[in-house]
């Protein structure tokens, strides 16, 4: 079976288990303690007012007959009504879903681009004060939780050294670029507008590192700890028996099969971070999808619980099978296996 | 070599671009904070940030006015007439909506017919009292009550006027017949008002961006805002950070007293009151066992460490969640008692009324004290309060609630806590709405009536007081009811509220003058008359 066959077993498989967690949220978004007529109203909402919102929502149905009503909107693109935002989910989602996944992104790349040198350092210089530096650092990452680090770095680099700012996407000065992607560094730069794009990177920098630095340890521990089982491989020692230059050893045939099993973490904290960015997105008053889901489950937003989580686990999906690709693609046992099946 | 050169080549461009982007921000910016979310539909805001929002986007036919009452606004003048029934106001020429257009009686009257159709928002203040409205002539409206209704001015400063033909214009699918949706969804997103300040971004959850209207009737101080950006939610941290820096102004009021504290020991922030017309109460289930019992609930206010009380909610001399109270109605309400004594610890009277009332240690249920997840302080005050009554021999059992639970916890008798620490604040310039929501029998059920007082004299004297139009003899009525309340205790009447805030020295807020100060937070919060420098 070629690339085409891969990606679409994938996708049929990837339909199944979102019908799956569509019913399983459905469900769990509804017995979620709260009415939510009563929460989307208010404190003054008389009795009549909360029973004829529960009537428009058919609250009043049998579950059921509500998810297959939910079923019929999703069938036409639409989500419902968010009870907060009085606005349909889908273009909520529109609107927070680029903010959150410019900033995932910017994560993603943080931790790739960090993450993994650091491993491969590490790994190259193993037991020594490098090795020693660097797997502290890790360690730290991965210890403490991505809120403590939003916190800590906006003190240091913003109120103490006062290098970055605060919180937003943009300063006061300018106006969102004009919407292509949604993501304003990527939009900003495909208007032209530099200076927009410039103070777009300088919002980016603190909340994408402080949603970074977790799954850059975990990056750095596992390149290393891999890569350093590789290094004792035969092939290597015959490689520097040849004179091979150390970079070219570590880069070109440690680091590939060192990768594998980093990548497939990579891609779940890729997918994972879409979820957690909930408390960096508050600190740094991130407009993003994941502050939206949590104010929704707090505030029993039926429709947009079942929206968010729907995205998140859609992209949860999309990223398992670009990571399942990239494993056959660096692994060639996998590829010439599936060929000989 | 050349790679050092780079490095600095491109540190100098950025100081560069952080210069010029300073520099392009040279307007008059005001921003503060509300809790999420904000609600720009007039026809349905309600909480605290939407109702900031909304009366600085849209205006009403009268206005809140300083130290108490209402004045003329959009209607320069009115009449009563002798019954109380028919009320004639007369528009202010050349009032303009955003959209240049200019406001007369037809888009009163529709914005008076949007309200009682779709029934949201403030509806309740004017169901079954509002009969009929009609537009006399383009500058004058009639407005035809069923029954003499003493508030009616001040539940106007709760009906938002939108333009008219921007709405039809802006009609979508909806439930209200060829009115289609009354342009709710249009009027979430975008504004249709007349008010000082214009929207020009709005995101319900994180960012809303208005700007002065130049055309508003009433112009604009020296010193007000050209733009205006109210931000929801912000972290504590985050709100430090953010003041210190100088890109943020004005905190919520959400936050708990020590951030206050904190805050206020910062160069250039200081934490200022805002004295409001409501009370910080403890409510009582007067209807569950064991405070069904008067003495009881007697003993219980009696038994409060009311200093100790003060010390969680003062951040500084002078600055503080509250004032001594002498009752439930509010110092700046009519009905207030001026001659009832401020409330004090008294364990021997606590033991006393005790004795009297039915409460045994061994069978009673214990008192249930229920405090809500939205702010550290009702918790710290749950707290001192079992231990205050633990003193006296009560026993108590502390819960902690999100704020849906406890609303829903207000439905019935039984499932009501025995005490809830709240604060209430009334919904219009006047004390009726304030009564009639924590003790009228009409309003059970909700979470701001979980005292179920259900008693007959309350209520008849607050249906008399809502139809008595003399200003004197309805002052009376509610210090009877006053009265009455102090003497059946269905509240612990803890403080009068206010709200505290930190701000930045640059900027003065309406109510830091008294002479513009309403009690009302949403006209102290009025943007226009807030001081950039």
């Amino acid at each position: 079976m070629g690339v085409a066959g891969f990606i679409l077993r994938r996708s049929a498989a990837a339909i199944v288990v979102l019908v799956g967690l569509s019913i399983l949220i459905f469900v769990v978004a509804r017995i979620i303690p709260g009415d939510p007529a009563r929460m989307a109203l208010g404190s003054v909402a008389t009795p009549e007012q909360v029973e004829k919102l529960r009537n428009r929502l058919h609250l009043d149905e049998s579950l059921p007959i509500q998810y297959w009503e939910f079923i019929k909107g999703l069938a036409r693109g639409d989500l419902g009504e968010s009870l907060v935002t009085r606005r349909s989910v889908s273009l909520d989602l529109i609107d927070t879903f680029p903010a959150t996944l410019e900033l995932v992104l910017a994560a993603g790349l943080i931790m790739v681009l960090v993450g993994v040198p650091l491993g491969i350092i590490a790994a190259r210089y193993r037991d020594t004060a490098v090795d020693n530096v660097a797997r502290l650092f890790a360690l730290l990452g991965v210890v403490t939780p991505s809120f403590v680090w939003a916190v800590f770095l906006m003190l240091l680099l913003s109120f103490v050294l006062g290098l970055l700012p605060v919180a937003g996407r943009l300063s006061e000065a300018f106006d969102p670029p004009p919407m292509v992607s949604g993501m304003y560094t990527l939009d900003a730069l495909i208007a032209g507008q530099w200076r927009a794009f410039w103070d777009a990177i300088q919002h980016l920098i603190l909340p994408a590192l402080a949603l970074a630095l977790a799954g850059m340890g975990q990056a750095a521990r596992l390149t290393r700890t891999n890569m350093a089982e590789v290094y004792g491989r035969q092939y290597i020692e015959m490689a520097r028996a040849f004179a091979f230059r150390e970079h070219e050893i570590a880069l070109k045939y440690a680091l590939r099969p060192a990768m594998i099993p980093t990548l497939t973490i990579l891609g779940l904290d890729f997918a994972v971070m879409l979820g957690n960015a909930f408390l960096v997105e508050a600190v740094f008053v991130w407009p993003g999808m994941a502050k939206y889901g949590v104010f929704a489950i707090l505030r029993k937003d039926l429709n947009a619980i079942v929206g968010t989580v729907l995205v998140i686990g859609a992209m949860f999906l999309i990223v398992n099978i670009i990571v399942d690709m990239l494993t056959a693609y660096i692994n060639p046992q996998i590829r010439l296996g599936r060929r000989v099946a | 070599m050349k790679r050092l050169a780079m490095l600095l080549s491109l540190a100098l461009a950025v100081v560069v671009l952080h210069a010029s982007v300073t520099l392009a921000a040279d307007k008059r910016i005001f921003r503060l904070e509300e809790a999420p979310v904000g609600e720009i539909e007039p026809g349905k805001a309600t909480d605290f940030a939407d109702l900031i929002l909304v009366s600085n986007i849209y205006d009403c036919l009268v206005a809140p006015r300083a130290g108490g009452g209402v004045q003329p606004h959009v209607a320069e003048s009115w009449t009563i007439s002798e019954d109380g029934l028919t009320y004639m106001f007369a528009l202010r020429e050349g009032v303009k909506f955003h959209d240049g257009s200019t406001m007369d009686s037809g888009d009163v009257v529709f914005s008076v017919e949007r309200m009682m159709t779709m029934k949201e928002g403030f509806f309740f203040l004017f169901d079954g009292w509002i009969e009929s409205w009609e537009a006399v002539d383009p500058q004058t409206v009639r407005i035809t009550l069923a029954k003499r209704y003493a508030p009616f001015l001040a539940a106007l400063t709760r009906l938002p006027l939108v333009n008219k033909d921007l709405v039809m214009a802006n009609l979508a699918e909806g439930e209200y017949g060829e009115l289609g949706d009354y342009g709710e969804g249009y009027l979430s997103q975008a504004d249709g008002g007349s008010g000082a300040y214009s929207v020009k971004s709005h995101n319900k959850q994180d960012l809303t961006v208005m700007t002065r209207f130049d055309d508003y009737f009433l112009g604009f101080p020296e010193h007000a805002p050209d733009e205006v950006r109210m931000r929801y939610g912000l972290e504590d941290a985050t709100l430090r950070a953010m003041m210190s820096r100088g890109e943020h102004d004005v905190s919520s009021m959400w936050h708990s007293f020590p951030v206050y504290k904190a805050l206020d020991q910062l160069d250039g922030i200081s934490a200022v009151m805002e004295p409001q017309a409501g009370g910080y109460y403890v409510k009582i289930n007067t209807q569950r066992p064991p405070t069904d019992d008067k003495h009881l609930r007697r003993a219980l206010a009696l038994a409060l460490d009311y200093d100790a009380l003060a010390a969680l909610i003062t951040v500084k001399e002078g600055v503080a969640g509250g004032t001594a109270a002498r009752g439930p109605i509010p110092a700046s309400l009519m009905g207030h008692d001026e001659s009832l004594p401020f409330r004090g610890r008294d364990i021997e009277a606590a033991k006393a009324e005790l004795a009297k009332s039915n409460y045994d240690p061994e069978t009673s249920e214990p008192v249930r004290i229920t405090s809500h997840l939205c702010c550290d302080t009702h918790a710290k005050v749950a707290l001192l309060m079992a231990a205050n009554l633990a003193e006296i021999g009560v026993k108590t059992e502390l819960q902690e609630m999100p704020w849906p639970l406890v609303m829903e916890s207000a439905a019935t008798i039984e499932t009501t806590p025995n005490l809830t620490p709240m604060v209430q604040i009334t919904s219009t310039p006047d004390v009726d709405p304030l009564l009639y929501e924590l003790y009228h029998s009409s309003s059970t059920g909700q979470w701001h009536n979980m005292e179920w007082l259900l008693d007959d004299e309350v209520d008849s004297l607050l249906a008399e007081a809502r139809g008595e139009m003399d200003e004197a003899k309805r002052e009376a009525l509610y210090k009877q009811v006053n009265a009455r309340l102090v003497d059946l205790q269905p509240d612990v009447f803890l403080f009068d509220s206010a709200g505290v805030f930190a701000k930045r020295d640059n900027i003065t807020l309406p109510f830091e003058n008294e002479a513009k100060r309403t009690g009302v937070i949403w006209a102290d919060f009025n943007f226009r008359l807030t001081e950039v420098r």
